[in-house]
């Protein structure tokens, strides 16, 4: 066990013993690979792990939770997620106690009949430069893991009309993102059917340009929606370039500051309508 | 059944034969996985993969697919299916059973679904068993691999440098007499290789996980409220575990308007999604995650078995190591098998 680890275990321990936080929503190791976990009981934070295959974005299970006081494990992309769901009215700062842990990339998932057998630090991590979360009450350090920032990036031009063919539409990469939290969704609603589900492959390429359009300017490239996707589409990198297509018209990078507020909350009155 | 074998250049010969003279698709590499693919070439077959991302079952219940046009003035009219005598070459004995699995239920009177049938009917399908089986996969279970699966026409298994080959249907024996020179009677001593093979294979997942399955018929009494909280808690309910499991079949269509006529689709639906039981007035008599997932491991491993005699599962393992959260069916295996 690292020491971050067990200092991650302490303090979730504490945390429970005194009832700063009646949850603490971590990590935790199981016979099927690292996956989320929700402690309840003091005792029970022996469970929680810390390292590069902590994947999923925990700040999507913050919003169901709006009346219980929460502790929460973070990485940099996580907590940047958290600072926007704040601005948006989704979570309330004060129910959460952030444990920021300081983050050198994770792993992209070794996932059923794949042909690469040797772990690989994410594409979007190599990319990222908040390691820690810009909210925290408290900061664990790493130290068990690293890699080296060499970025590799692969920047050639994709062809998203062919790889969003492969989609299935099962909607993890919604699922799995902090943002995607309308009640009714623009993609799966019926009244009106705006992007059918069944009739042509074109369909996808509508499920996911909507989608693009409805995260960018809020997407902090955590790729909780990449590496959920069965598919492997590359989704980090459509929503990167729109991101970057963001931050040259607005000047705003999601996720930085709880004081900047994001462009499309804020009416101006030179804003074409 | 008969036992044969052929040699590795043979089977070369035998695969090169069947593209010539149907479609057909097998697993080859492509976007980072092993996948089953219509072969353009037939030399871009892989036989020592491990197992393919995405079941075969999107051959039989594609992911979308066009039942009928209805014109006003004409009526309706059904299209006639592309791919019409293919060959599934060098599946998972899993992925096989799970054919035979969806035959118990889909082929079932009165409702039996034709578009299937049609497809199951234009196949061949032919095994190929593992000799290395994943870390995931629990096939061992429900009898259902990792040497023979059961809903396969033959069977092929690589023995000490050939192939074993098993034939499982009248079928399977029409295309072997059909290459009749290809094949030939397996020798004693690699019959012996073949059945200590299976034993060892066997014996070998055994040791990872042994349950009773017969107890499962009783899972719906037994399992506690409470690990369904635990595991709601986590699920983010994506489609992932129904979509690419080979079993799963659940269906909902939709109509669309093309110019003069409508067409009607359909296309995989699951019981995971928080639509799927939500009625036009409001009510779903399983409204919660945690209901779902009690449907989800219920329907597989009690009420299936009940309904058709057969289980909802084959334990490919694809749910297990694509759950985006780590909800893993083995550990109702474990704890109530
Ligand atoms: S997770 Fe992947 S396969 Fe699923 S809907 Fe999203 S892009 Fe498509
Ligand atoms: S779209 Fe993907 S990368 Fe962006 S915030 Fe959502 S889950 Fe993270
Ligand atoms: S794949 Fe996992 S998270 Fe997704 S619906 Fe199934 S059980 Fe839930
Ligand atoms: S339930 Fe999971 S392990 Fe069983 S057949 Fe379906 S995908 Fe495979
Ligand atoms: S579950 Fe069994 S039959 Fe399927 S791939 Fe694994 S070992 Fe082979």
């Amino acid at each position: 066990m690292s020491s971050s680890e067990k200092e991650l275990r302490r303090l979730a321990r504490r945390l429970l013993e005194t009832e700063v936080v009646q949850l603490v929503i971590g990590y935790e190791e199981s016979e099927v690979g690292v996956r989320p976990c929700f402690i309840h009981k003091p005792q029970e934070a022996e469970r929680l792990v810390w390292n590069p295959e902590c994947r999923l974005n925990l700040a999507r299970y913050l919003r169901d939770l709006k009346d219980s006081r929460v502790g929460v494990v973070m990485k940099g992309c996580d907590g940047r997620a958290l600072v926007e769901l704040i601005k948006e009215n989704q979570v309330d700062r004060r129910n959460v106690f952030i444990i920021a842990v300081e983050c050198n990339g994770v792993y992209k998932p070794l996932k059923y009949g794949s042909l690469r057998q040797e772990r690989q630090i994410s594409e979007y991590c190599k990319r990222c430069e908040v390691r820690l979360s810009p909210i925290r009450d408290y900061v664990i350090r790493s130290d068990g893991f690293a890699f080296n920032n060499a970025s590799d990036n692969d920047e050639k031009p994709l062809n998203w009309l062919s790889i969003f063919r492969k989609c299935l539409r099962c909607m993890a990469c919604i699922r799995s993102c902090p943002f995607c939290y309308c009640t009714e969704c623009s993609i799966e609603g019926f009244k009106p059917a705006l992007v059918h589900k069944l009739v042509d492959t074109m369909e996808l390429f509508t499920f996911h340009l909507t989608r693009a359009l409805h995260i960018v300017g809020r997407c902090v490239e955590c790729g909780a929606c990449e590496s959920s996707c069965p598919v492997e589409i590359p989704l980090t990198r459509l929503y990167r370039e729109l991101n970057q297509w963001f931050k040259e018209n607005y000047n705003y990078i999601p996720g930085l500051s709880l004081e900047q507020a994001p462009p499309p909350l804020v009416f101006k009155e030179r804003d074409r309508t | 059944m008969t036992l044969l074998s052929i040699t590795d250049e043979k089977l070369r010969i035998f695969v090169r034969e069947l593209f010539s003279k149907r479609v057909l698709f097998a697993p080859v590499k492509r976007n980072g996985y092993f996948e089953f693919s219509r072969l353009s070439n037939p030399e871009d077959i892989i036989l020592n993969y491990t197992n393919t991302r995405l079941s075969p079952k999107r051959l039989f219940l594609p992911q979308r697919q066009l039942l009928f046009k209805y014109y006003p003035k004409k009526g309706v009219t059904q299209e006639s299916e592309e791919h019409s005598n293919a060959v599934l070459f060098g599946v998972r004995p899993c992925d096989a059973s799970a054919l035979s699995v969806l035959d118990s239920i889909l082929l079932k009177l009165p409702y039996k679904d034709n578009f299937y049938e049609n497809r199951r009917r234009e196949t061949i399908v032919i095994s190929l068993s593992c000799i290395k089986p994943m870390a995931e996969c629990f096939c061992n279970v429900f009898e259902t691999g990792p040497i023979r699966g059961t809903g396969e026409d033959l069977t092929l298994t690589p023995v000490n440098k050939v192939f074993i080959v098993e034939v499982r249907t009248p079928r399977g024996m029409m295309i072997v007499e059909d290459f009749g020179k290809l094949f030939t009677e397996a020798g004693r001593e690699i019959l012996e290789e073949y059945k200590i093979l299976i034993r060892e294979a066997v014996n070998e997942m055994d040791r990872r996980l042994r349950i009773d399955k017969k107890k499962l018929i009783g899972l719906e009494k037994e399992i506690g409220e409470e690990f369904f909280q635990l595991n709601a808690q986590r699920c983010i309910e994506c489609s992932i575990c129904s979509f690419t499991c080979p079993v799963c079949y659940c269906f909902e269509t939709e109509d669309f308007l093309e110019g003069d006529h409508y067409s009607r689709f359909r296309g995989w639906d699951t019981c995971v999604h928080p639509l799927f039981t939500k009625m036009a007035s409001g009510l779903d008599p399983r409204s919660t995650k945690a209901d779902r997932i009690y449907h989800r491991f219920c329907h597989k491993l009690s009420r299936i078995p009940l309904a058709f005699n057969t289980y909802g599962c084959v334990g490919c393992g694809r749910c297990v190591s694509l759950c985006p959260t780590g909800i893993d069916i083995k550990e109702v295996l474990e704890k109530w098998g």
